[in-house]
């Protein structure tokens, strides 16, 4: 071939995405591809959606490219546009763009939309699809209080379980007599609705919405049953249509979906479909594995002109995490019809309940719920129709010492990706992994949805023969000592400095590299009573101020809540001038830094200034950002300046595992950025609200909202539970966003609202704050000699 | 043939720190360590990095700007492959520090010039 191959990709879901990756991968140098996506972001993990919406997530952990790597990859992506016309005839498409681009090879990715029934009032505002994510998105912006699902199929529980996370009360609406009845026979279904009503999630089934109520906004919704519930949230999930609109007016041949051959060919020549678009012996499927298997059916359609490679509509088996709870779902999973028979296991007390579909002696279809043990094994019998017999221990027998045989080299890891045992067992022994991290950096496999985790774990202790390690998180990389371990050492031997900690273990003495950290550990065990030693300080913390690349350091006063006046102002301007700052500078923070000061000058243009330190130079409370508040916005519904600059003030000079940033915003415009701090207030009509855990950096997350309160001092009160609870339990160097999701929300929540440990978090976080001073001060009182000297000795 | 030099005091550099001298127009970086005295050129080979301002211990300094270690004792970055720092001979006598400076030219004049900046 000595012109290159013309490929024209519509749709940029998982799957078209999944097939230009394995393309360009397989074929950069013969093909030249064109992406088209109508969404106005670029790829991202529609499965994971869920996860964006509960805020497990952040947008740029679903799966995303970087910037670059279309153009790396020379793949004209044509982001927020929509195919509108296909000439089959020339060979090509036509975009919303209006540009005509010819194609050798055409597959058509469109995957499908949300389908809203004629409910009466569904135009109302607050009536949500839950699909894409602007959808999330929009979802997230409302934040509703009480929420009604209506379809309790599993993207209405995705749904459901996102906005729970999102302290919504959620009620899921469900025509059927059981949840995720696609997926689940009765009695697993009946477990499921149990579990969620333990999490406080209402569920009624057998109904329809007859009328979604409100005047313009949705204020309730009435039940087929005449059930009135209240709500400021309707989303609909009832299921999906595939998106076949344009190609059913080029003249393609279209049913429910774009029909397909073996081989994904459509009724137009060069013109293939595939995933939730494509229809294959009437039936359209609607989870991703199929989808993978026909885009690998299309790659070698494409890349070989007579390959064998033919879609044969493998057996759907999904793994699935609904509401917290694993389940896996294959094949047949009611057996009702006659030679059907099934083994079961149930426990419904403690919600595990196991099955095994059997139709003439073989295996057609199974079940698990709550115990996902041994489930690799049994998706691969359905998928082979292995006999009866070869499953019943796989079904009964989890509970003893039975050990499901190993899987066999074909049987499929990673539906997602496609990847089967035997590609992560040669990323083992060929390519050297020896994580589950390095085998999904090697396969992809575990990368989308991550169910497959522990199976990869598994394969990794098959081929080791034995346990394989986590790599952990080493405080002391040198001696091996974790954070807790260190901290149990300080605590038993009431350890008062770093040389007594490096003495009796060893941290701190093989490089210098963790010495801050120790450091850290024992300020705060002793709340601020150690033995402080400089040389365990990095220099920032030696002459408190941040070093910057050629030597000179920053210095940041602290300005609370970002107020200031005339005569701060002049100070700082005369500090800048007379010690020659390279730069003034407001930052982010709504502060003032004063770049490129020399050491020898800080403590004197600390004496000028004659304000606090800001801390802007170490792991530490920064200065509060706030916005005007009540004060003059006349928008504002709480203080938020007082506020802040209060909260400031309590938590002020005392260090943390990684800065801490906070805003305080005095009305849910949210002008100080609230919910993408470490720790965000927000005003709203009677209260305030509490975000933990936001970040606006390197990562992008929005906080989750861990607490309502009524008062200024309830809100204070959270804020320091939190700050201490952080102080004590993050790893060093952990921000908060890394930290809240790791830890939970709920057990953190559980902890800080608690009101006795609430009490002693306080208690500990006062007693450490009054020990704790400006280090600013120490210009009179320097701690180490010449701590503040440029050159010292002869010149 | 030696060229000893006395530098500072030993308490002019506090234990397991380092303190910059200035020697015929070199940076030199002087540090504390249980392991003795060591002097050593106090600009990075990375960055630039003033060494003097890094975390010392068990004879390894590391840079303040982006954590490359040093051996005290060789002058070789132990974590990127990048040109050895230049050491100095050191002896302490009666509290003060001593630095054999005969490997520095007479006269100033062939130092580097983006060192002036980090001045």
């Amino acid at each position: 071939m000595s012109e290159k191959l013309k490929v024209v990709v519509v749709g940029n879901g998982n799957i078209g995405a999944a097939f230009v990756d394995n393309l360009v991968e397989q074929a950069a140098e013969r093909v030249e591809v064109t992406l088209y996506g109508d969404e106005d972001v670029g790829t991202y993990d529609r499965i994971r959606l869920s996860e964006y919406l509960a805020g497990d997530a952040a947008f740029s952990e679903l799966g995303t490219r970087q910037e670059d790597w279309y153009e790396k990859n020379n793949i004209d992506l044509r982001i927020g546009v929509r195919v509108t016309e296909i000439d089959s005839e020339r060979q090509r498409v036509r975009g919303t763009d209006e540009e005509w681009i010819d194609y050798d090879r055409l597959v058509l990715a469109t995957g499908s939309s949300s389908h809203v029934p004629e409910i009466p009032g569904r135009v109302k505002k607050g009536v949500f699809v839950f699909r894409t994510l602007a959808d999330a998105e929009d979802m997230l912006e409302t934040s509703p209080e009480k929420a009604v699902i209506v379809g309790g199929g599993l993207l209405g529980l995705e749904a459901a379980y996102g906005l729970l996370a999102r302290e919504a009360e959620v009620t899921v609406l469900h025509r059927s007599g059981h949840l995720m009845n696609r997926q689940l026979d009765l009695p697993a279904g009946i477990m499921l609705k149990r579990e969620m009503e333990k999490m406080g999630v209402g569920v009624r089934l057998n109904t329809s919405p007859d009328e979604i109520l409100g005047n313009g906004r949705v204020e309730g919704l009435r039940t087929g049953d005449g059930e009135e519930l209240t709500a400021d949230m309707v989303v609909v999930c009832t299921g999906i249509r595939p998106n076949v609109q344009v190609v059913r007016e080029s003249g393609i041949e279209v049913e429910r979906g774009v029909v397909v051959d073996d081989r994904m060919r459509t009724s137009a020549e060069n013109v293939y479909a595939i995933g939730e678009c494509a229809e294959h012996e009437g039936v359209v499927q609607g989870v991703v594995s199929p989808g993978l298997e026909q885009a690998r059916v299309v790659l070698n359609q494409i890349l070989e002109e007579d390959s064998e490679d033919r879609y044969r509509a493998s057996v759907i088996s999904t793994t699935l995490k609904v509401m917290g709870i694993d389940l896996i779902s294959a094949g047949n999973v009611y057996g009702a019809e006659t030679g059907c028979e099934a083994v079961v296991s149930s426990n419904p007390i403690e919600g595990r309940y196991r099955k095994a579909v059997v139709r003439d002696g073989i295996t057609v279809g199974a079940v698990l719920f709550g115990d996902i043990s041994g489930g690799a094994q049994l998706s691969d019998a359905v998928r082979r129709g292995t006999p009866a017999e070869e499953v019943s221990q796989l079904v009964l027998g989890s509970d003893g010492d039975y050990k499901a045989p190993p899987l066999p080299d074909d049987a499929q890891i990673c539906g997602c990706n496609g990847i089967d045992k035997g590609q992560v067992v040669v990323a083992i022994q060929e390519k050297g992994c020896t994580s589950v991290s390095d085998v999904g950096a090697e396969t992809k496999a575990g990368t989308s949805c991550g169910s497959c985790k522990p199976l990869v774990k598994e394969i990794l202790e098959e081929v080791a023969e034995g346990p394989v390690e986590e790599e952990k998180n080493y405080l002391c990389k040198c001696m091996e000592l974790t954070q807790p371990e260190v901290k149990g050492i300080i605590r038993e031997r009431e350890m008062k400095s770093v040389s007594e900690l490096g003495q009796a273990c060893g941290a701190g003495k093989v490089c210098p590299t963790c010495k801050p950290k120790l450091a850290y550990v024992l300020e705060e065990v002793n709340l601020n009573r150690q033995k402080e030693e400089r040389h365990t300080r990095l220099i920032n913390d030696r002459v408190h101020g941040n070093i910057q690349n050629d030597g000179t350091f920053s210095i940041v006063p602290r300005t609370r809540g970002g107020v200031t006046n005339p005569d701060e102002l002049r100070r700082i301007a005369n500090v800048a001038e007379k010690y020659n700052a390279r730069m003034v500078k407001i930052t982010g923070a709504q502060r003032l830094d004063i770049l490129g000061v020399k050491k020898e000058d800080l403590p004197k243009a600390w004496a000028d200034l004659d304000m606090p330190s800001g801390h802007a130079y170490t792991k530490a409370l920064r200065q509060v950002k706030t916005c005007v508040g009540t004060d003059f916005c006349r928008f504002g519904v709480g203080d938020s300046t007082s506020l802040g600059i209060e909260i400031e003030e309590a938590l002020e000079n005392l260090y943390t595992p990684a800065k801490v940033k906070l805003g305080a915003s005095g009305c849910p415009r949210n002008c100080a950025e609230s919910s993408v701090k470490d720790i965000g207030l927000i005003a709203i009509e009677g209260g305030w609200q509490i975000y933990v855990g936001g970040a606006a950096g390197m990562d992008v997350r929005k906080g989750d909202v861990i607490a309502t309160v009524e008062s200024p001092e309830e809100a204070r009160r959270v804020v320091s539970a939190f700050f201490q609870y952080y102080r004590e339990n993050a790893e060093f160097g952990e921000r908060t966003y890394d930290f809240v999701p790791r830890v939970g929300l709920e057990e953190i929540r559980a902890e800080i609202m608690d009101e006795e440990t609430s009490d002693r978090l306080i208690e500990r976080l006062e007693k450490a704050k009054e020990a704790a001073d400006d280090p600013w001060k120490e210009r009179d009182n320097p701690m180490t000699n010449n701590q503040f000297v440029g050159t010292i000795g002869r010149k | 043939m030696s060229d000893w030099i006395e530098i500072c005091n030993t308490e002019d550099v506090p234990r397991l720190e380092g303190r910059r001298v200035v020697v015929r127009d070199y940076y030199i970086g002087v540090f504390n360590t249980d392991e003795g005295f060591y002097a050593i050129g106090d600009v990075c080979p990375h960055m630039g990095g003033p060494l003097h301002d890094g975390m010392v211990e068990n004879c390894i300094v590391s840079c303040p700007l982006h954590m490359r270690t040093i051996d005290l004792r060789s002058g070789e970055v132990t974590n990127d492959d990048l040109s050895r720092v230049m050491t100095f001979p050191v002896k302490v006598e009666d509290g003060s520090v001593y630095l054999d400076a005969s490997v520095l030219p007479e006269e100033p004049g062939e130092q580097e010039e983006d060192e002036e900046g980090a001045a």
